[in-house]
């Protein structure tokens, strides 16, 4: 498992009188579950953005339809962050793999 | 005639056309293929892309292909495409696979495929490691999955240039490192879309892939249905 995907519990809701219920939530090829019923489209974003690098651009889908930042998250709803399209010419997302990447 | 059109012979364009027209060559339709590409293929591209001779990326692809696939027809284009000569280029009906480097020709394309009555338009795209596919298909004057700029606002408000819009320097100094392996990895997601369209059972508007955690993740969308 990756690191992002090591830090994903951390946000479980700690308050008692929130909602309990698992949300799905993707974001490229990341998708996990977690107890997070009850909080916000907004809440999520920001405890997850660092862990799976949201982009502050990236749209958020609902079951298949663009929410609102304050949409509060149902229990079995599937939450997805749009990753931005994959473009050369970017280079911001060259990781260090340890190898140096080829030249164009 | 099935009629194909692909703009943008760099490393994914050319990953996906030899097995694109391989499945085209041996099937029962007819089909044309266009090949559009402004650009000159160079030495320095040899660690991705496979061009027999110096020259237009759109006319040596078209003709290698045109030798080897004979129950084929090959077109090419020498040109990127642009707000001034994309509409000759594009016509309903066709199946376009969009294999560009920059956000504001993806725009371009997709609001023009916006306004015909029917279309395939399968785009892809990638980083080092990962990437994703677009699928956008029009039938009926109605969209049965969203366009690619609908979910998408680095597309929708490109800060990016087309390549038709650089200076020679900035053509050659606008290379960014890519990984072979990734262009395959999202030629072959492009061609899997195809297929699904070719055969109506295509599950998904748009699917991420990185070829390290060797992940995909295909997604639907409001709105979007099996065909």
């Amino acid at each position: 498992m990756t690191e992002p995907l090591k830090q994903a519990p951390r946000i479980r809701p700690e308050s008692p009188t929130r909602t309990q219920g698992t949300v799905k939530i993707i974001y490229g090829v990341h998708s996990l579950e977690v107890d997070i019923a009850g909080r916000s489209v907004a809440e999520v974003r920001d405890s997850l953005k660092q862990a799976l690098n949201i982009g502050p651009r990236a749209i958020a889908i609902v079951d298949g339809r663009e929410v609102m930042e304050s949409h509060i998250l149902q229990t079995g709803e599937i939450l997805e962050f749009v990753r931005l399209a994959g473009e050369k010419g970017s280079g911001s997302l060259v990781p260090d793999l340890g190898v140096s990447p080829q030249t164009p | 005639m099935r009629e194909i059109k692909i703009i943008g012979m760099g490393g994914i364009g050319c990953a996906l056309l030899p097995f694109l027209a391989r499945y085209l060559n041996y099937g029962d339709d007819r089909a044309r293929i266009t090949l559009i590409d402004g650009d000159e293929f160079e030495r320095g591209n040899a660690d991705r892309q496979a061009f027999g001779t110096l020259g237009n990326k759109a006319k040596v692809k078209a003709a290698e292909m045109a030798r080897e696939f004979q129950g084929l027809s090959f077109r090419a284009v020498p040109e990127y495409i642009t707000e001034a000569n994309i509409a000759p280029y594009i016509l309903g009906g066709d199946t376009i696979f969009l294999a560009v480097d920059n956000h504001k020709t993806r725009k371009l394309v997709s609001e023009y495929c916006e306004k015909l009555a029917a279309v395939t338009l399968i785009s892809g795209g990638n980083d080092f490691i990962d990437g994703n596919v677009q699928i956008h298909i029009r039938e009926d004057g109605q969209d049965r999955t969203a366009p690619i700029t609908r979910f998408h606002p680095e597309i929708q408000s490109p800060r990016d240039r087309s390549p038709a819009e650089m200076s020679c320097e900035e053509l050659m100094e606008r290379g960014a490192p890519q990984l072979l392996f990734t262009n395959l990895a999202v030629a072959s997601a492009m061609l899997n879309a195809f297929y699904g369209v070719c055969e109506a059972k295509l599950q998904f508007g748009e699917v991420y892939l990185d070829i390290v955690e060797g992940k995909s993740n295909p997604v639907k969308r409001e709105g979007e249905r099996e065909r």
